[in-house]
């Protein structure tokens, strides 16, 4: 998967559109799939953290046309899985740490994009935490 | 916002489990001293309460007034209410409001590291900070009840600056 991922980015331009379509269907269905009643299956299941893990190395997360739709769809969801498996998916990230500095670098780019529109849209005297969240 | 921080705060988790835990000798010294620290605020307290009630029984001693039950009721609350806002180690609901289920759940004390695997300051964003009204912000958030909050900075002080950390007291 991380070969062919390797690959398909030598044309990120070209494929992004397609990769921006896959995630909003796969994201969208992941997330309705969670809230009905396979939840606890799917969380469970060995194989689940890693479709966080692949989406998480995909530098499109940080991509301004990704950011506000994309991306917080998914850190939505993944914040919103069970204490349990949020748990579990913090023990696998200290785990396995080599890529822990990027996916901090696409969650503070998420911060600072939403900030900057914010600050183009809040009235005077506004919170910044009162920016809309999932 | 609060999903990307939410995200954030599961980084800076795995960043300090990944990092070095103090070791045993220094928690039990720290845990020591909080627990002097603890008493030493606590006598203070007291004995400040105690000085606001002879001051109020002397005010009303003086004007005539002999109702010295009601101060010292009064006092007793008052010291009740003064609690200060603290990380505490036991996972209940009255816990510290900087506490979460997620930290309870993965039996994590953040002040038992003084390291993770990378710098603590990768979680701070600069420009976002820049941006919070810290004091509004703080006021905001002592002016509501902690379970009416949906969402604070307040709560993650791993992302505030030095400066906004300084600037909320």
């Amino acid at each position: 998967m991380k070969r062919s991922i390797k690959l398909l980015l030598l044309y990120e331009d070209e494929i992004s559109s397609i990769i921006h379509q896959s995630l909003d269907i796969l994201l969208k269905q992941l997330r309705s799939e969670l809230q009905s009643t396979k939840q606890v299956e799917l969380e469970t299941d060995a194989n689940f953290f890693n479709l966080f893990f692949i989406i998480f190395q995909l530098s499109f997360l940080s991509d301004p046309n990704f950011i506000f739709d994309i991306t917080r769809l998914f850190y939505s969801i993944l914040t919103n899985l069970s204490i349990d498996a949020q748990a579990k998916f913090v023990r696998l990230l200290a785990k396995y740490t080599t890529n822990l500095n990027e996916y901090i670098s696409h969650v503070q780019q998420y911060i600072t994009m939403h900030t900057l529109r914010w600050c183009d849209h809040a009235e005077n005297e506004e919170l910044l935490s009162t920016e809309p969240g999932n | 916002m609060k999903e990307g921080l939410d995200v954030l705060r599961m980084l800076f988790y795995a960043n300090l489990l990944s990092g070095q835990r103090d070791k045993l000798e220094i928690i039990e010294i720290e845990r020591e001293n909080d627990e002097k620290m603890e008493i030493e605020l606590i006598n203070r307290r007291q004995r400040r309460n105690e000085d606001t009630s002879d001051n109020e029984e002397q005010q009303q001693q003086s004007s005539g007034e002999t109702r010295s039950e009601v101060s010292t009721t009064s006092a007793t609350v008052s010291g009740g209410n003064d609690r200060p806002r603290r990380a505490t180690n036991e996972p209940d609901e009255n816990a510290s409001p900087f506490e979460n289920a997620l930290q309870i759940k993965l039996g994590l004390k953040l002040n038992e590291y003084q390291h993770g695997q990378y710098p603590f300051d990768d979680f701070v964003n600069e420009y976002a900070n820049e941006k919070i009204q810290i004091k509004t912000e703080y006021l905001d958030y002592i002016q509501r009840q902690s379970s009416t909050i949906k969402f604070s900075f307040i709560f993650y002080p791993f992302f505030l600056s030095t400066i906004n950390k300084i600037g909320k007291i």
